[in-house]
């Protein structure tokens, strides 16, 4: 324990912490109302922006909302030097694994669910009748 | 300023604990290892009991077992039934996997080896180092339980694919594609595996931090004895891959306890009245959130006794180890790539085919750092002056047999061959020439090895080459001949085959290799004979009686509280400095200044 | 002693300049990070193998009655919180423990906000019986091939929904003597139509599993016009596995929420005594460490389960 003063040093130093602290809470914020105004472009009524962009516009929001908080409120800005390889690979793993499973997921919509959809079809060519 | 670590304000050797302190809630990093050795030998010979009852059914299928049919409810007449054929195969690897192998090598070996060989004290966490052990103990019992509540333990093999394993079947319902097993038995695994998930979890965080953060001075990380590069790798591989089976498990649990429809299939599945409930989910997903853990996982199965058993050569043929850097590497790259080839277990499962392909070309490339290693080790023992000690054979089968496992997985791992044997013997002889005459063969080496260092006594030479050879050819004995009914088309998991008229041709090997094991099983006596009779009358060791280089042999045998006396050692050179030209002895400890100038240096 | 020899006897100069406290934690986190990776990862996957058609398609936030605005509203509340515990490391590294105690507190306050919120929203699911195991699945305009395969489970359904809608008839006008006419007669006529019988001079079979669900959304949709509250189990395609996946998700979030609040409580004790010193400057970051990780996580959750 008594070592520990001496690590934060490198972050506590900086002038104006407080500042930037509160500056990072604000951007998250606005970011928040951000990802808001995508999503009610891309709703049902107005529909100006696709939902697969939007969907990609929110992620990478929630994206960059992360990368603040990691890198001012976690301190990666003064730390990154020390825990880079941790990080590094675990990020890539995360993702990795979820690109590697998605062709799998396409396959359910091939198989699974594609007598669903024909169903479906029908059903909306009956509705129409 | 100071290089060496500061006297310890407290002698760490004149507290006297309590015995309950000392041996069983022992925050001692080297009493902790022990235990994990013990609970783990008490496991083997239950798993070990598991694998006969199971080769005895398929030497002579649906046969009057002699004295074990005595001890089956008299309902089933002395023979096996399918349904507890199923779960003891289960519950053998399992409990073989789960409870023998891995505690062993990181829990054991990792355990008392990591703080010895870095020159720290003990580790980073000692409270949660103990956890770690205690929380294996819900897990041990809760496994045990299963086999007494209804419909036995959990019997859709270790793998629990759903919707063979979640879709439980209610009692006295037939007909479902369910296992039999699958009930509370299924749901108690789950649990069970949850915990000893947590304690591996725990065990590896502790790893990382001590094998990071206290390293005694000099001991840089291109020092650092192969074994505890291992460790580090192994640690770092179960950090990442543990958690993803946490999930897993706990979302079959949630599909077997509360409705969730995460692992069942989008109409859900009704036979007859009996039904799932409505689905949605993906059987599939299962396989791939398992096999992202268990690839990772049988690397956690070998690449620690790779690690101990480089040192072991290294010591017993006199030359430094081959390549240590590539080794390193080979570790790293073995590691890496463990991560990206899952799918080769899951070709012929319907997974998208373009990802087999992926998967195939991983799978074949992780033979490239295995034979780096493998070469390694043979340019290690190439004119070395070897040493046929009990922990040296073991060592040196670990490498053969490893070459022969090796080599079947590159078979499998080709996705037209696969085809054909997926789910045959030859995946069985696969896994065994692997885990049972790899790992453990590097693990009997690894106990010989540092016997003298755990409990300061020599175990019998005469007695461990006598196990050894017993071992090692009916080991072989029982195992290779897998290989050929494995290509002979039989099918892995089958209660009886012979009702198959192309299998019946395959019989007499069958028998053959039940006979086999059944020596095999009974020959380990001589190793717990040797081991418990070495622990009471054992001729007594010196601190470093194999003229070894690391750390370890620094401390007195066995190492008391804090394990080195006075400060900690400082570390001038590599861990394998034998036959060092400049010195009169064929070795040069990392620890002992070579001339009045040596000093530690180096840096992280 | 100097500082630089101090540093150098805990860490024997071997290492990364990380305590050994910290460097566990991060550690921890990327077990955390693979954990969650894997959670949501499910979620992905199992989303996007669903078709995106008008009338089958992965359950819109309206459909499952789950409200943006609370989603947001907690969002904020979280990231306050983040905000309110990198100050209180702030104050109590530059030796301000009121401070920091008080920044503690509103932590815990805010956290205990953001449970209070989960749970309003859970029972608004428990209410609306949105829960795994529960939702009818059935299709709309399912062909009759599939109605036989999942036969089993429509049946289920529909015995679960009568029950709910006797219950309902004879509970509510206990309760509060009156149910309200439109939704009773719904009721009532859903109740005859379920079973078979006769229809002028012709024999009538009763409803389909599918049409009942059909039949038991409008009955939802008319007490929600009267502002009437009724619990029936909707048909909601793939409502199952959204509510499976939104339990597994938000439950395992708020779990670490939970285990974060334990530690400030004990913090906050410990500063309200006046016992935070200087070397709990230390455990104060890795908490933090934790909890901004606690909402990294939501970040993703947010949008991942409200928008889009
Ligand atoms: C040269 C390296 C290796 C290659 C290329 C390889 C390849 C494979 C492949 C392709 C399979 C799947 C076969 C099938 O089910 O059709 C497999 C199964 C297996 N391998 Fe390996 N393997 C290698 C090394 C290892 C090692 C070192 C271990 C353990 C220490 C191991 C343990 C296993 C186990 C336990 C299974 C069977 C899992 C099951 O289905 O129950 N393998 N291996
Ligand atoms: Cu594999």
């Amino acid at each position: 324990m008594r070592a520990e003063k001496h690590e934060t040093e490198s972050c506590e130093h900086v002038p104006n912490l407080f500042r930037l602290y509160m500056f990072v809470a604000v951007a998250l914020i606005i970011c928040t109302a951000l990802s808001f105004v995508f999503n009610y472009y891309a709703s049902e009524d107005v529909h100006t922006v696709a939902k697969t962009t939007a969907f990609l516009l929110i992620l990478g929001v929630a994206s960059l909302k992360a990368l603040l908080v990691g890198y001012i409120f976690m301190h990666l800005k003064w730390d990154w030097g020390k825990l880079y390889f941790l990080i590094i690979p675990v990020a890539i793993l995360g993702m990795m694994m979820i690109i590697v499973l998605l062709p799998d997921a396409l396959l359910g919509v091939l198989y699974d669910a594609k007598d669903q959809l024909i169903i479906a079809e029908q059903f909306a060519k009956e509705m129409k009748k | 300023m100071s290089i060496s670590q500061p006297i310890p304000t407290h002698d760490h050797t004149q507290i006297e604990l309590g015995f309950l302190r000392k041996y069983i809630f022992s925050e001692d990093h080297k009493m902790i290892g022990i235990q994990f050795l013990f609970s783990g030998m008490i496991f083997l010979f239950l798993g070990g009991a598991l694998a006969l009852l199971v080769r005895l059914q398929i030497g002579w299928p649906y046969g009057n077992l002699p004295m074990v049919g005595n001890w089956f409810p008299a309902s089933w007449g002395g023979k096996m039934s399918p349904e507890f054929y199923t779960m003891i195969f289960s519950m053998h690897a399992t409990i073989m996997i789960f409870f023998v192998i891995i505690p062993w090598l990181t829990g054991a070996f990792g355990n008392f080896l990591i703080p010895l060989q870095i020159g720290a004290r003990d580790m980073a966490f000692p409270k949660l180092n103990m956890l770690s052990y205690w929380v294996m103990w819900p897990s041990f019992i809760l496994m045990l339980i299963s086999f007494f509540v209804a419909g036995g333990a959990a019997g859709s093999g270790w793998t629990a694919y759903p919707t063979l394993s979640s879709a439980a079947m209610p009692d006295g319902m037939t007909g479902s594609p369910a296992s039999p097993n699958s009930g509370t038995g299924q749901v108690l695994w789950l649990i069970s595996l949850l915990f000893a998930g947590v304690s591996s979890m725990m065990g590896s965080v502790n790893y990382i931090t001590t094998i990071i953060n206290m390293r005694c001075p000099g001991m840089t990380l291109m020092r650092m004895p192969m074994t505890i590069w291992a460790m580090f790798v192994t640690a770092i591989l179960q950090a990442m891959a543990l958690p993803v089976l946490t999930v897993a498990i706990i979302l079959q649990l949630l599909d077997k306890t509360i409705g969730t429809t995460f692992f069942l299939p989008p109409a859900g599945m009704a036979f007859g009245n009996w039904h799932t409930g409505p689905g949605g989910g993906q059987p599939l997903l299962w396989q791939h959130l398992f096999w992202f853990y268990s690839h990772p996982a049988v690397y956690i199965m070998i690449l620690p006794a790779m690690g101990m058993v480089s040192d072991i050569i290294s010591t017993f043929a006199r030359k430094p180890l081959f390549g240590y850097r590539p080794m390193v590497y080979a570790i790293a790259g073995i590691a890496g790539l463990g991560f990206i080839v899952w799918g080769h277990h899951m070709f012929q499962s319907g997974m998208d085919p373009r990802l087999g392909t992926g998967f195939m070309i991983a799978t074949i490339m992780i033979a490239l750092p295995s034979a780096v290693k493998t070469f390694n080790w043979l340019g290690t023992i190439w004119q070395g002056n070897i040493q046929y000690t009990s922990a040296m054979l073991n060592a040196l089968a670990f490498v053969s047999m490893f070459v022969i496992g090796g080599l079947s997985g590159i078979f499998m791992a080709a996705t037209p061959v696969d085809v054909y044997i997926h789910d045959t013997y030859f995946i069985v002889a696969h896994i065994h020439y692997v885990l049972f005459m790899s790992t453990i063969f590097g693990i009997y080496a690894g106990v010989y090895y540092w016997y003298p260092k755990m409990f300061g006594r020599m175990m019998s030479e005469t007695l461990g080459k006598i196990h050894f050879a017993l071992t090692f050819l009916s080991a072989n004995a029982t195992f290779y001949p897998m290989h050929i009914i494995g290509v002979g088309g039989h099918p892995r998991r089958y209660f009886d085959i012979t009702i198959y008229d192309t299998f019946q041709h395959l019989q007499p090997l069958n028998a053959f290799m039940t006979v086999a094991a059944i020596i095999l099983g009974f020959v380990q006596f001589i190793f717990v004979a040797n081991f418990f009779w070495s622990l009471f009358f054992g001729k007594k060791a010196n601190r470093n009686p194999w003229h070894s280089n690391s750390l370890e042999w620094a401390a007195p045998s066995p190492p008391p509280h804090g394990n080195f006396e006075g400060n900690v050692p400082s570390v001038y050179r590599g861990p394998y400095e034998y036959g060092h030209p400049e010195t009169q002895e064929d070795y040069l400890p990392q620890f002992e200044p070579n001339g009045p100038k040596d000093t530690p240096g180096g840096s992280h | 002693m100097t500082e630089h020899a101090e540093r150098l006897e805990n860490h024997s100069e071997m290492g990364i300049p990380l305590t050994s406290g910290k460097l566990c934690m991060w550690l921890f986190l990327v077990t955390e990070v693979m954990f969650f990776t894997a959670l949501i990862g499910t979620y992905l996957i199992l989303r996007s193998s669903i078709p995106t058609h008008p009338i089958i398609s992965w359950p819109s936030p309206e459909r499952v009655h789950l409200s943006e605005l609370i989603g947001a509203i907690n969002t904020f509340v979280l990231i306050a919180s983040s905000l309110t515990v990198v100050l209180a490391h702030h104050k109590a590294y530059h030796g301000d423990p009121t401070s920091a105690t008080r920044y503690i507190g509103v932590t815990l306050v805010l956290g205990l906000a953001f449970l209070g919120i989960k749970t309003y929203e859970y029972k608004t699911k428990f209410d609306h019986d949105i829960l795994p195991g529960r939702i009818g699945e059935l299709l709309p305009g399912m062909g009759i091939q599939r109605e036989r395969q999942m036969h089993a489970i429509g049946m289920q359904y529909v015995t679960r929904v009568r029950l709910q809608m006797e219950a309902a008839l004879t509970r509510e006008q206990k309760q509060f003597g009156y149910v309200h006419p439109k939704v009773k007669e719904a009721i009532e006529m859903l109740l005859v139509d379920m079973k078979d019988g006769e229809a002028g001079d012709k024999y009538r079979p009763p409803l389909s599993p599918a049409q009942v669900g059909e039949r038991v959304n409008d009955i939802l949709h008319i007490a929600h016009m009267e502002h009437h509250e009724i619990r029936l189990s909707p048909a909601i395609p793939y409502g199952n596995m959204w509510a499976s996946c939104y339990f597994a998700m938000t439950g395992f979030h708020a779990l670490h929420v939970f285990g974060g609040l334990v530690v400030f409580a004990i913090l906050l004790l410990k500063g309200l005594r006046g016992q935070l010193a200087q070397q709990d400057v230390g455990q104060i970051e890795i908490i933090g460490l934790y909890w901004h990780f606690v909402d990294i996580v939501w970040i993703f959750l947010f949008p991942l389960l409200y928008l889009v």
